[in-house]
């Protein structure tokens, strides 16, 4: 699979080239069902809709560097002008960002292969990806256009710039691989995933919940990709296989239930005209279809067993596992940070994923509009039924799923060999079956059938008056009173009292800040008198002389 | 051809076991804990009583839940019956051992703690919500420190499987080690707190504010009361299961040699009453301690987890 | 791994333990305890190592940890604690997650340090010496993050526990015994003194002297 073909246009006396091999086809895969799913959910009359799809298959499927960052910069600039027909504030922080990614990836494209390129690649493609510490545009930008193009900006453009990390990390700049790199990538995807998770469960706003838990993907796909990399510069080939399977099995997961959730969160928006889960609740009875699909997202968003998510978790944990037993001392204590992180991320995703159902879909509504929600409309549906049906092979037969990645592993790191897996989907539910049909016998021979519908028990708290048909909304869990015992202590610790996230406070705040003082440093130098300015270029002068003679006296 | 009827007659043994004597395990340990504390105590067979008669009663359904309300009982039991027969007990080779990786297994307590605390929120009352909320506090740290214990056991015993981990601590000679001590005492942390034991959890509590695990179920009743309430009894058979054969694993049958068995039976009896008893004593000589000191509790376990994995390290170049 | 390489690397990951937990605790009763098994398991340790080394001064050791460490210094700090009524928690200087972890990275230095220095040594002393200077450092750590004077002397003691426990780990110290009860000594004047100096602390505030004067003051 190595086609190329040439474009009559593009730079004069080169044109433009595409190519395919099996990892530009890996993500062009993983971008499709989700471009269709967008289209459904309403966004195919948008031209700039397509446009973005464009510069996203341009960049999968560049054969030269000018095309990858035609592409690139198209998909930036039309999913900015997509952000900012939903959300004029945060876009001009994305701009921002995309500027800044550009600006990194431009010069790394031309340089010669060296660790210079890979830092500057890993800083474009990191910051467009949402990688920690550059993630704090992601969970303001992402949920700002409709849904349709959330949806396809969490699971597609993040994915597009995890290409181009790939792509060169493991293929162009390979021969001058060291294991510095995979360890930096794996800081900060760990990163990513313990600041993308602590938000999801502390955030109220449903789609920055998925947004923030975007941040945790990305950042679990990077470890993935930090782990083959590190590997694959210290020779082991196990270890290799195994954390690239993990990484782009994650991607293909992410890739379908993230924009199912996203395209969720739209019709939740649509039908209950807000997205806060302090106002939502019992979107169950009014929206079972919804609330069906949600839950089997969210059950891949906390990687449940049984679900697509836990495959790439399983393979990740235990790539985890094979890091800490090969290297020093060092390596030890760090990788079995790794994994502590890697726990606590996925436990802190479990529970947002349950805040999301259990607050938004399950209880009583907690605002008219919540319980007056009608189901999904047509297209929305058939989207978001087309990414549930698709999870289903990942689910329950991972290990085909592996076998065709495989060319894209070998693509990747040839000597890779990674072990079979030993997590068996199919097994536990004939397991889980069996056991339910126990439960059905000794139901059916002992137990009483039926049900009775009663008030609440609640700890024998009366009924609510009349004029509260669903009862006081104050007396259940609010998403943030949910939230809090993991804010009391975790939340403060790592984010502060303000929730600000961490990277707001260390790295925009000091540029900010650094803008004021340039500003007022332009001012004092316009304003100089002229023998300060005299003085300064006679102080030059007299330094410049200094060093010379310094330099000559040596 | 022999030793596979021999291994699948051993795992439908273990299965049935497991799930007949739950309910037993539970009644003992009901009973020592009213002897350690100079009362006479239910009767062994308590449990079963319990569950017949929850199984008798109507199912009463809130008119606030939704209409998941009895899948989340469903759920949580399917998934500790799963890990139940996943988990070795009186013997290792079972068919069931190549599914049963230990991350397999977290996984499958985490989807059992994510159904429960579903359907504390499914009602949408104070209680329910508080538990879930305290439930997911509590998963956090005791999820780490699982994930950071099975680095030790897999380098210890090259595998991650719980049979294999089992198989390679019986036979290889590993000695009394102080990883595995630290590891132990992280284990027990994270298995008190999952099992929703006294220094985090009352078992026996009915005070709303302190509760956990029973505030959440405070709205189920009947049939959907039995299976979650049964479902709790096999956890802590399962976790006692864990326990007992990564750090007892001597004695352990072997599925394929059935005389070795009657041994490997009477062993797990044996194992089961010393952990029983222990537990007892353990919870009537403890108070329960404040909900926001458990996070201080399991995050210690995870430090400890951490540092039976260091300790490895050193012990791992002696060579030994 | 014999049982004597064995059994000694447990004990000494029960006192590394005990160290350790110690950090965990608010109370200064359960600090006191822990401090109590952890000198009784250094006890053990030292009748175990004169045993498999067939030295006399090591029983000594073992028999004076016993008598003064694990009987009658929790026993005089329990007393202590009784007197000034701290069975409260008491305060902290950083909070308890912080300074375990800090705990933790001790113990990653102490074994970073220990390891390439005893490189040739046998097995036996690497990991005791990697444990003994982990407990050092963990009640040098304990000393600095608790405000209260008297979990500042538990923290000296299980430091100076750590101490004894590397020297009872070499083969060929002869001076243990002595060394041991010349740090008892030391140790006996410092808790005497830290005690005179808290009632002394306690007539201090209590003096009724200056609840007159502001009583002359409100009229």
């Amino acid at each position: 699979m190595g086609n190329s073909i040439g474009l009559m246009f593009g730079l004069p006396g080169q044109g433009m080239h595409l190519h395919l091999d099996a990892l530009s086809l890996l993500f062009v895969c993983i971008l499709l069902p989700q471009t269709v799913a967008a289209a459904l959910a309403g966004m195919r009359g948008s031209f700039t809709f397509w446009l973005f799809v464009l510069g996203m298959a341009l960049a999968l499927l560049a054969g030269d560097a000018f095309t990858l960052i035609f592409g690139f910069e198209l998909m930036s600039a039309a999913s900015w002008l997509l952000v900012m027909q939903g959300d004029a504030r945060p876009a001009t922080l994305y701009a921002g960002v995309a500027i800044f990614s550009g600006a990194c990836l431009i010069p790394a494209l031309f340089l010669p292969v060296s660790s210079l390129a890979f830092v500057l690649i890993a800083l474009g493609a990191g910051a467009k990806a949402g990688l920690a510490p550059l993630h704090s545009w992601l969970p303001r930008a992402h949920p700002a256009p409709p849904a349709g193009v959330s949806a396809l900006m969490s699971g597609g453009m993040v994915k597009v710039a995890l290409y181009v990390l790939i792509r060169y990390a493991f293929v162009n700049l390979a021969p001058a691989a060291q294991p510095w790199w995979g360890v930096a990538l794996v800081a900060a995807g760990a990163l990513s995933v313990l600041i993308g998770a602590l938000r999801a469960v502390l955030e109220v706003e449903l789609k920055t919940v998925l947004a923030c838990s975007t941040v945790e993907h990305v950042g679990l796909i990077t470890v993935g990709l930090g782990l083959a990399l590190y590997a694959k510069a210290t020779g082991d080939a196990a270890l290799s296989g195994l954390a690239l399977q993990a990484a782009l099995l994650c991607a293909v997961a992410h890739g379908l239930f993230k924009p199912l959730l996203f395209i969720g969160a739209g019709e939740v928006k649509h039908a209950t005209g807000t997205t806060s889960l302090n106002w939502l609740g019992g979107l169950m009875r009014g929206m079972p279809r919804l609330g069906a699909l949600m839950l089997l997202g969210a059950a891949c968003m906390a990687a449940l067993p049984l679900g697509p998510g836990f495959a790439p978790a399983f393979l990740l944990f235990h790539a985890a596992i094979g890091a800490a037993a090969t290297g020093g001392i060092l390596a030890r204590i760090g990788f079995s940070g790794l994994l502590a992180v890697l726990g606590i991320g996925g436990a802190l995703a479990l529970a947002a994923a349950v805040r999301l159902i259990g607050l938004g879909f399950l209880g009583r509504p907690r605002s008219l509009h919540a319980a007056a929600a009608e189901d999904l409309r047509r297209g929305p549906y058939l989207a978001m039924a087309l990414l549930g049906v698709l999870c289903t092979p990942v689910a329950l037969v991972p290990g085909l799923i592996l076998e065709l990645l495989n060319p894209v592993i070998m693509l990747l790191a040839p000597q890779a060999d990674a072990p079979p897996l030993s997590y068996a989907p199919l097994t536990l539910l004939l397991l889980a079956g069996l056991a339910a049909l126990a439960a059905g016998f000794v139901q059916t021979r002992w137990g009483t059938r039926g049900l009775r519908e009663v008030a609440a028990w609640n700890g024998g708290f009366g009924r609510p008056p009349a004029w509260l048909p669903f009862g006081d909304p104050h007396t259940q869990a609010s998403a943030t009173g949910f939230a809090e015992p993991v804010m009391r202590l975790l939340g403060k610790g790592l984010l502060g009292t303000t929730l600000a996230d961490p990277a707001e406070r260390f790295l925009l705040l000091p540029l900010f800040r650094l803008q004021t003082r340039l500003i007022r440093l332009a001012e004092r130098v316009r304003r100089a008198t002229i023998r300060e300015r005299l003085a300064f270029v006679f102080a030059v002068l007299v330094a410049f002389l200094l060093a010379l003679g310094l330099g000559q006296g040596g | 051809m022999l030793g596979f009827a021999f291994a699948f007659i051993a795992t439908v043994l273990h299965i049935v076991l497991c799930f007949v004597g739950a309910p037993l395990v539970t009644g003992i340990i009901n009973k020592l804990r009213a002897w350690a504390l100079g009362r006479r105590g239910p009767p062994l067979l308590q449990p079963y009583l319990h569950l017949a008669r929850l199984l008798r009663k109507i199912t009463l359904v809130p008119d606030t839940a939704t209409d998941l309300f009895t899948f989340w009982p469903l759920g949580a039991f399917l998934a500790l019956a799963v890990a139940t027969m996943l988990i070795p007990g009186f013997t290792t080779g079972m068919l069931t051992a190549d599914a049963g990786d230990y991350v397999t297994i977290i996984g499958l307590f985490a989807l059992a703690r994510s159904a429960t605390m579903l359907g504390g929120l499914e009602t949408g009352f104070g209680f329910g919500g508080a538990g879930a909320a305290r439930e997911a506090l509590f998963g956090i740290f005791a999820e780490g420190a699982l994930l950071v214990l099975l680095l030790a056991f897999a380098l210890l015993a090259q595998t991650t499987s719980v049979d294999g981990i089992a198989t390679a601590f019986r036979t290889a000679h590993i000695g009394i080690s102080v990883s595995l001590g630290f590891a132990l005492a992280a284990m027990l942390a994270v298995a008190l707190t999952e099992t929703g034991r006294i220094p985090t959890d009352n078992p026996s509590g009915h005070l709303e504010l302190g509760m956990v695990h029973e505030a959440m179920v405070l709205e189920y009743s009947g049939r959907l009361l039995a299976l979650l309430d049964y479902g709790g009894m096999l956890r802590l058979l399962a976790w006692m299961n864990l326990i007992g054969t990564i750090f007892l694993p001597f004695g352990m049958a072997q599925a394929t040699e059935i005389f070795s068995w009657p041994g490997g039976l009477a062993l797990w009896a044996g194992k089961l009453l010393v952990m029983a008893v222990a537990l007892s004593i353990f919870e009537v000589s403890r108070a329960k301690m404040r909900v926001f000191r458990v996070p201080e509790f399991l995050g210690a376990a995870l430090l400890l987890g951490m540092l039976a994995g260091v300790f490895l390290f050193v012990a791992a170049r002696i060579g030994a | 791994m014999s049982l004597t390489f064995s059994l000694a690397h447990l004990m000494g990951g029960i006192i590394l333990l005990c160290a350790f937990l110690q950090l965990s605790q608010r109370r200064l009763a359960a600090m006191v305890t822990l401090y109590q098994l952890e000198a009784l398991v250094l006890a053990a340790a030292a009748f175990w190592q004169g045993y498999a080394q067939h030295e006399i001064n090591l029983y000594l050791t073992g028999l004076i940890t016993f008598a003064l460490k694990a009987m009658l210094l929790p026993w005089g700090l329990r007393e202590i604690v009784q007197r000034f009524n701290m069975v409260r928690a008491v305060e902290t200087a950083l909070p308890m997650a912080a300074a375990m972890i800090l705990g933790l990275a001790l113990i990653g230095i102490a074994v970073l340090v220990v390891l390439p220095v005893t490189m040739h040594a046998i097995s036996l002393t690497r990991e005791d010496l990697a444990i003994a200077l982990s407990v050092v450092l963990l009640g040098l750590l304990l000393m600095i993050v608790r405000r209260n004077a008297l979990a500042q002397i538990i923290g000296f003691l299980s430091m100076e526990n750590g101490l004894v426990l590397a020297a009872i780990g070499m083969p060929g110290m002869p001076f243990v015994a002595e060394f041991s009860v010349a740090l008892l000594v030391l140790l006996a004047f410092l808790v005497v003194g830290v005690f005179l100096l808290r009632i002394r602390e306690h007539f201090d505030t209590l003096d009724i002297s200056g609840l007159e004067d502001i009583e002359r003051r409100g009229r």
